[in-house]
């Protein structure tokens, strides 16, 4: 990790300019994908975290298995997949935005108090 | 596929989502990552060191009144001519914003219900409150000229005639009605689990609006806006951070940033109660995003205990929790800051001055207001960049019914508009900044209150502390990670 600690003012005056620069196109850097497989059982995925990180730019691919019909929903990108018993679906998008996405499960009795899964889109 | 490509398609399927409660896909949304550990940490210790920093400034003046007076007046006064501003826009802007008005609860009663597709609650809750706010803190008292409860019913006085004013009911108020409809508010904002649908939304904005102008009817426009109308208090008091007042002879005039929250005499108490309650709601806000919350909730939630209370009270479980903790939070933190300001009166009468508590805690309570409005802006940057950005298609087709008056129906929201390390940057500098101008107004405003020096940093030293104390809860907040509670 970089040391942001000092001089916070003029960081953000050069982040502000980056994020500026940002919007003219850009050779992308060596951009990984990553795949994840979550296996939900009851509608938690058993042996996965609650947190996937991943960095920005990357092109990220979700394989979904579950034991019950489910509903996904992927806040801010937007993606949706619906998993059922013997039929896995995917989620597959490119980080392109950083933030924190929360996954969400809709489908009969769903009663969770907690999304499924958050999508940590880290800075590069 | 391409990364743009996706998105677009993506975000173009935004104005569908499903069902699922509003509450769940509410428009509360937030995706900010939290800030980073290292950065946390040194935005702390930037804190610390500053308020040593100011306080050492403070130490090493002459003790004179006069210089801490001098002081105060280069902050305070205004520094600029006035500038002029027609009364032309300002009627303008009136006539602008109750039309607006006017078209928020129509598309709220007869539109499309799905929130995402309607008018009326991006127009509420973030460009009408968040949006506002952050105007008022930035520009000045902008609600002043918004107000649209306030326009209607001045069209209604040029029609019947002016109310008569009375302004003994103002002095004898103070701001008791504001905070008690405020208390309403700040419910319907963090608890109400209708507040994203829109036509009980938009039923609720006549219902304040009924209640304040049956009010104005009885004690005068002036009068109710000076003790009663909720957000010419609420923005009120964000506005004295601003750097501008608009003086009674008309126009602009500027001022140091923060000048407004130094006082010549302590505030009222009801002003005192509402300034506490209003900074309370603001963190409670970002309380309820935070992960011990969600345990909290998950844990009541489970709870047989619980759940069977909140049964016999006729209420659904969470929201009762939330509004167990709307009341504790306040109470806390006017405790909290009533045995602050005792500690400061103490120790000022130890250095031989003679003050109270009540004196203490009536003097010095704006100060704090920089803290807020420093976490409220760090807090809500991003959201209002993105959820702000509904309005675009939605101005297109404010009752969702499939028209496309400005051709942006199919506008695609950003989400990466700003990126997380600027928003960290943008959010630790705020919350800095905002610390830093806390901690100097209140030491400029010991300095013009205590003739000896040692009496005001005497008085200083608890405030101090309460004032990192309060930053370093802000900060925390801003570190975890957002935790949604989705009740069912």
């Amino acid at each position: 990790m970089s040391p942001y600690i000092a001089l916070p003012r003029q960081s953000c005056i050069i982040a502000l300019i980056a994020t500026l620069a940002a919007g003219v196109p850009s050779q992308p850097l060596a951009d990984e994908a990553e795949r994840f497989t979550l296996n939900l059982v009851d509608g938690q995925p058993r042996d996965a975290p609650q947190t996937l990180r991943v960095t920005e730019g990357d092109e990220v691919v979700i394989g979904w298995t579950s034991d019950r019909p489910v509903d996904l929903h992927l806040h801010g990108y937007d993606l949706r997949a619906s998993p059922e018993p013997g039929q896995p679906a995917e989620m597959a998008f490119r980080a392109r935005a950083s933030g924190r996405f929360a996954v969400e499960a809709h489908g009969a009795g769903e009663h969770r108090h907690r999304p499924v899964l958050y999508i940590e889109v880290y800075p590069k | 596929m391409s990364g743009p490509r996706i998105l677009a398609i993506a975000a173009a399927t935004l104005p569908f989502i499903g069902t699922g409660s509003a509450a769940a896909h509410g428009l509360g949304q937030r995706y900010d990552l939290p800030v980073p550990l290292d950065l946390y940490m040194g935005a702390g210790a930037v804190v610390v060191a500053v308020s040593f920093v100011v306080m050492a400034l403070f130490a090493g003046r002459p003790a004179a009144r006069n210089a801490g007076a001098a002081a105060a007046s280069e902050v305070s006064k205004p520094g600029l001519p006035a500038i002029p501003l027609p009364s032309l826009a300002a009627g303008v802007v009136r006539a602008a914003a109750l039309t607006f008005f006017i078209l928020v609860v129509a598309a709220g009663l007869f539109g499309n219900q799905d929130p995402f597709k309607n008018l009326a609650p991006v127009s509420v809750w973030v460009i009408g409150w968040v949006g506002i706010a952050f105007a008022s803190a930035l520009l000045g008292d902008v609600w002043r000229v918004l107000n649209p409860f306030d326009t209607a019913f001045r069209c209604l006085e040029s029609v019947v005639g002016q109310r008569r004013e009375k302004p003994w009911l103002a002095q004898r108020w103070g701001v008791w009605p504001a905070l008690a409809l405020f208390t309403v508010f700040a419910w319907a904002e963090l608890v109400w689990p209708a507040r994203d649908r829109p036509a009980a939304l938009a039923t609720a904005m006549l219902a304040y609006g009924a209640v304040t102008w049956t009010a104005m009817w009885c004690v005068g426009r002036e009068t109710w806006l000076r003790s009663g109308e909720v957000f010419t208090i609420a923005f009120g008091l964000l506005a004295r951070f601003a750097p501008t007042i608009a003086p009674a002879e008309g126009g602009l005039r500027l001022r140091a940033l923060a000048g407004g929250l130094i006082v010549d005499r302590p505030v009222s108490w009801s002003l005192t109660a509402f300034t506490l309650l209003m900074l309370s709601t603001v963190t409670f806000d970002g309380i309820l995003e935070t992960p011990p919350w969600a345990t909290l909730a998950e844990a009541s939630l489970a709870s047989p205990g619980f759940t069977g209370m909140a049964a016999s009270l006729g209420v659904a479980p969470y929201p009762l929790l939330q509004t167990l903790g709307l009341v504790a939070v306040p109470v806390t933190f006017a405790s909290l800051y009533l045995t602050v300001a005792a500690c400061m009166a103490m120790g000022a009468r130890w250095s031989g001055a003679r003050t109270t508590t009540g004196e203490m805690a009536r003097l010095f309570v704006l100060t704090l207001v920089p803290i807020a409005v420093a976490y409220h802006l760090a807090h809500y940057l991003t959201y209002l960049l993105i959820a702000g950005q509904f309005m675009i298609p939605l101005l297109s087709d404010p009752f969702g019914v499939g028209w496309d008056l400005f051709g942006t129906k199919l506008y695609f929201i950003d989400i990466g508009v700003i990126d997380a390390r600027t928003a960290w940057y943008a959010a630790l500098t705020l919350i800095v900044g905002g610390h830093v101008i806390a901690v100097w107004i209140a030491h400029i405003t010991a300095i013009r209150r205590f003739a000896s020096r040692r009496a005001a940093l005497a008085s200083q030293v608890p405030m101090l502390i309460l004032m990192v104390g309060y930053t370093a809860v802000s900060l925390w907040i801003l570190a975890q990670p957002i935790t949604e509670v989705t009740a069912g």
